[in-house]
């Protein structure tokens, strides 16, 4: 693995930001560090940048001891939440910066530097701009700059905070898109930042999940979804009721409802997670009473409560569920089922 | 996964990747030390040389009294009118559109720019008995120039930009749809004025008026032209520490001075009080 | 923002404006205009003759002289500050910051004395300077300490309310691109605060030239050695030559409105680059 990191630990002025944390990123890998905010996901990225000292811990890549390096050494390319360009410059000279600060020896040549920014422009597909300043720019040619840039130095590891944070929704869902294709094209071993969880399992190879400040899960999006390690991990891939529930002998016990438990559940109390899209309308099941209908076409959006709990879910018109009506009250039953230690 | 608390360490400093900590905050104090505190400690230590007796007679003759009067009444009704006058000044030039505002807008700073020396002889002359204005007030029987409405009117002058650029800027950020809002709800003119727009711009109003004050107590060079400086009638305190110093009473002089700092600083927190409780209020 | 802003009292605006305008006339462009009048009272003829003095000229050249010393070194000092207390977190900022801007609440008169304290004949200092056979009180020396504490504050206080709202974001990205600190400095916060540290270093250079306070306690008045322009004006009006006084003023006068002109076209030009608090 080039990246590793280890036992990491970070606090600033007695607030603790990172607490023992362990990450390994695979070569050429596109990975997404998500969790709510104050999480640490940030402070974690700026670790890896060198633009923090963590106090305990290691940091290496390829066998290089990272926390001993200049971000310079590093060769780490960061790309941050509100692009930090420079308003002073034009776009090209925003790209070359990096190129153009290195000592004598080993700069590249001017006619180089012009080449490799016309090179990056058009990866960007930014041709046209190169004369342009910063502010003369929309939020999404912003953010393709601030990703040239950080592309200039040729980096060995990519980092993104928040990378679509300021943008709207139509234009972040293109540059999803266009994100994983200059990964795929360039091979850069990427690290990225969001708090939220579409974009996430939609763009990385594997997720990272953190929450007060230490790493509750690393896993493909699929199995983080099949397999989520903790109720906090459940409920942050999708809203979810959380139901307080019995097993005992194998049988599980919620809610006056019985059904087989699974083999490699905990005993005595433990909570039930249940996902909106897991519900199917049932003889037997929890009691969950329709609060709101709202029919949009082809699908309907139904709001239910359970226990107190408000949960939404969404259903082709023709579903059981989208032919109810406000006020009834019916039960329902999962067809997959997480349990966690309560 | 085993989770310990970290150690809440006490940092002076916290850890930051870009250079020059060391070089600028070095330089920063160095400086202030050798430009500001070394001075400063000279004017807090060198009183007590008299013994607190001492200090205190300096302090509470009756020349020394009459000037410090002087210098804190007439700075704080010249900071009275300029709060008044600044917020309507500061009002016209946000609220209205008129041939030449920009210009208007630039010339408030004046007494800014304009050396306090200039500023001195120039209402001097125009106060004086034979002055242009001050003639018409002569021949009704009123002196202005050396006599402390002079020194009023000199004051008046060098604070007249405190108020109008603090109140400008909060002026121009009053939320119209308050305003809107206020009037929707029946407020009339004069109380959307007093209920909406007053509080909004009080704390700044407070603050650019204790600048005028501050500025007004330690003032000299426009003051000395005009004021006349009688002892016991028309001397300024700041006059008063520059003749002590002239017959080689430095303790004297410094007793003057630090009794002057530690008065406006005193009048100062009470207004930054005055000011923090408004602004607490207003978050509520 | 609309070219006609709405007033809830609508029907007062002439009556506002006109006491508004009234009253600055009467303060502040009566003085003015009667700098001018006075100087021309005895004709173009008379206005000249204050300058066929070799004590003005002596007077002009030593202002400049402390303005072209103590304004670089607040300058420095102003990026120095800004730099070490917007780019930082550390105990004792807030102090720091207040320490900057103290000078602006003490009385010229003070910035003088507390010089006179500390050097003058009967100084703390005054038997070491005695034996070291140095003077400062009554030189350039004592014009050039005054001057410097009086305008202390000056750039300081423009650059950092500009570098705060700036953030440290954009010299964090030249570190992560591999930067050195003369790059950083010379190539992104430089040119960001440039427009700032020009107009703070164009107030602090008015109020060097025009100070009068603080350098009249130090300065002994020595005609043609420490006289400063503002001090001999002091010294022409008390020998009651009027005429030589205001002409000589007339200079100063000059002075500050070419600074008001600068500083409004700053203003208007960048304003977005000059900080959000630039008003006093």
């Amino acid at each position: 693995m080039p990246l590793t990191i280890k036992n990491l630990s970070k606090s600033f002025r007695g607030f603790t930001a990172l607490r023992n944390v362990d990450l390994e990123v695979g070569d050429g890998e596109f990975l997404a560090l998500l969790g709510p905010s104050g999480s640490g996901k940030t402070t974690l990225l700026r670790i890896m940048a060198g633009l923090e000292q963590p106090e305990a811990g290691s940091v290496t890549f390829d066998g290089e001891d990272f926390l001993a390096q200049t971000p310079r050494e590093r060769r780490v390319g960061l790309v941050f939440q509100h692009y930090a360009l420079f308003r002073h410059m034009t776009v090209a000279d925003n790209i070359a910066f990096g190129l153009n600060v290195r000592p004598g020896k080993d700069r590249p040549s001017k006619s180089a530097i012009r080449e490799r920014v016309a090179e990056l422009l058009r990866l960007v597909q930014l041709e046209d701009l190169g004369k342009r300043y910063p502010a003369q720019l929309s939020g999404g040619q912003r953010q393709r700059v601030a990703l040239a840039r950080a592309l200039a130095i040729q980096p060995r590891l990519l980092l993104l905070d928040e990378p679509f944070g300021a943008l709207d929704a139509k234009v972040r869902r293109e540059l999803r898109r266009w994100l994983r294709h200059i990964h795929d094209e360039t091979g850069v071993t990427t690290v990225f930042v969001t708090h939220d969880q579409e974009e996430a399992l939609d763009l990385a190879d594997r997720v990272a999940i953190l929450k007060d400040g230490h790493i509750e899960q690393v896993d493909t999006p699929l199995d983080l979804y099949q397999h989520p390690s903790s109720a906090f991990v459940h409920d942050f891939l999708g809203g979810a009721v959380h139901l307080p529930a019995k097993v005992q002998d194998g049988v599980l016990t919620v809610d006056g409802w019985t059904t087989d438990a699974p083999e490699d559940a905990p005993a005595g109390g433990v909570i039930l997670a249940v996902r909106g899209e897991d519900l199917i309308l049932s003889e037997q099941g929890i009691t969950a009473s329709i609060v709101t209908l709202s029919p949009r076409g082809p699908r309907t959006r139904i709001g239910i409560e359970i226990e107190g709990q408000a949960l939404d879910l969404e259903r082709p018109a023709h579903d059981p569920l989208s032919k109810l009506s406000v006020g009834q009250t019916v039960r329902v039953r999962p067809d997959l089922i997480h349990l966690f230690k309560s | 996964m085993t989770s310990i608390p970290l150690p809440r360490r006490w940092r002076w400093k916290e850890p930051s990747v870009l250079p020059g900590f060391g070089l600028t905050f070095g330089f920063v104090v160095l400086y202030l030390s050798l430009f500001l505190l070394i001075p400063l400690a000279a004017l807090i230590v060198r009183p007590w040389e008299l013994g607190l007796d001492g200090f205190w007679r300096q302090i509470t003759t009756p020349r020394a009294l009459s000037a410090l009067q002087l210098s804190f009444y007439t700075a704080g009704v010249a900071a009275l009118i300029n709060a008044v006058m600044g917020l309507l000044l500061a009002w016209a030039l946000v609220r209205y559109d008129f041939p030449g505002k920009r210009i208007i807008d630039a010339l408030v700073d004046l007494p800014f720019a304009l050396p306090t020396a200039v500023a001195g002889i120039a209402l001097t002359a125009i106060y004086a008995p034979n002055g242009p204005i001050g003639a018409w007030f002569n021949d009704v029987g009123i002196r202005i120039a050396y006599t402390p409405i002079g020194i009023l009117l000199a004051l008046v002058f060098v604070g007249l930009p405190f108020v109008v650029r603090s109140v400008q800027p909060v002026l121009e950020d009053v939320d119209h749809e308050v305003e809107e809002a206020a009037e929707t709800l029946g407020a009339s003119p004069f109380q959307r004025a007093r209920l909406v727009i007053l509080p909004a711009v009080l704390p700044a109003l407070i603050s650019g008026a204790g600048l005028a004050f501050a500025r007004a107590v330690g003032e000299y060079g426009s003051v000395i032209f005009i004021a006349g400086n009688m002892p016991l009638k028309s001397e300024i305190a700041p006059l008063l520490i520059v003749i002590q110093l002239e017959q080689f009473n430095y303790a004297g002089a410094a007793a003057i001075g630090l009794a002057m700092l530690g008065l406006s600083f005193l009048i100062l927190l009470v207004m930054n009080g005055l000011q923090t409780l408004l602004l607490r209020r207003g978050r509520k | 923002m609309s070219a006609v802003r709405r007033s809830p009292v609508r029907g007062a605006a002439p009556f506002i404006i006109g006491i508004g305008l009234l009253w600055l006339a009467v303060i502040v462009l009566l003085p003015l205009g009667m700098v001018f009048a006075e100087a021309f009272r005895k004709g173009v003829e008379g206005f000249l003759k204050a300058f066929d003095e070799p004590d003005a000229w002596a007077a002009v050249r030593l202002t400049l002289l402390v303005a072209a010393i103590s304004v670089p070194l607040n300058a420095l000092f102003g990026l120095a500050a800004a730099w070490c207390v917007t780019r930082y977190e550390f105990r004792g900022k807030a102090l720091l910051t207040t320490l900057i801007d103290l000078p602006f609440s003490i009385s010229p008169v003070i910035s003088g004395l507390v010089w006179v304290l500390l050097f003058g004949s009967a100084g703390w200092f005054a038997p070491l300077l005695d034996a070291l056979g140095i003077r400062i009180i009554f030189t350039v020396t004592g014009l050039v300490l005054a001057t410097i504490l009086v305008t202390l504050p000056f750039v300081a206080r423009e650059l950092i309310p500009l570098m705060q709202q700036q953030g440290a974001d954009e010299e964090l990205a030249a570190v992560t691109l591999g930067a050195g600190p003369w790059a950083i400095f010379s190539k992104i916060t430089l040119p960001n605060v440039r427009w700032a540290l020009l107009y703070g270093v164009l107030l602090c250079n008015a109020r060097a030239m025009g100070e009068f306070g603080a350098v009249s306690v130090v300065s002994g008045h020595i005609r043609g050695l420490t006289n400063t322009l503002p001090l001999h004006v002091e010294i022409l009006y008390n020998e009651y030559d009027f005429v030589g006084a205001f002409a000589t003023a007339t200079v100063l006068a000059g002075l500050a409105l070419i600074t008001l002109l600068i500083k409004s076209l700053l203003e208007w030009r960048f304003a977005d680059e000059l900080a959000a608090t630039r008003r006093h």
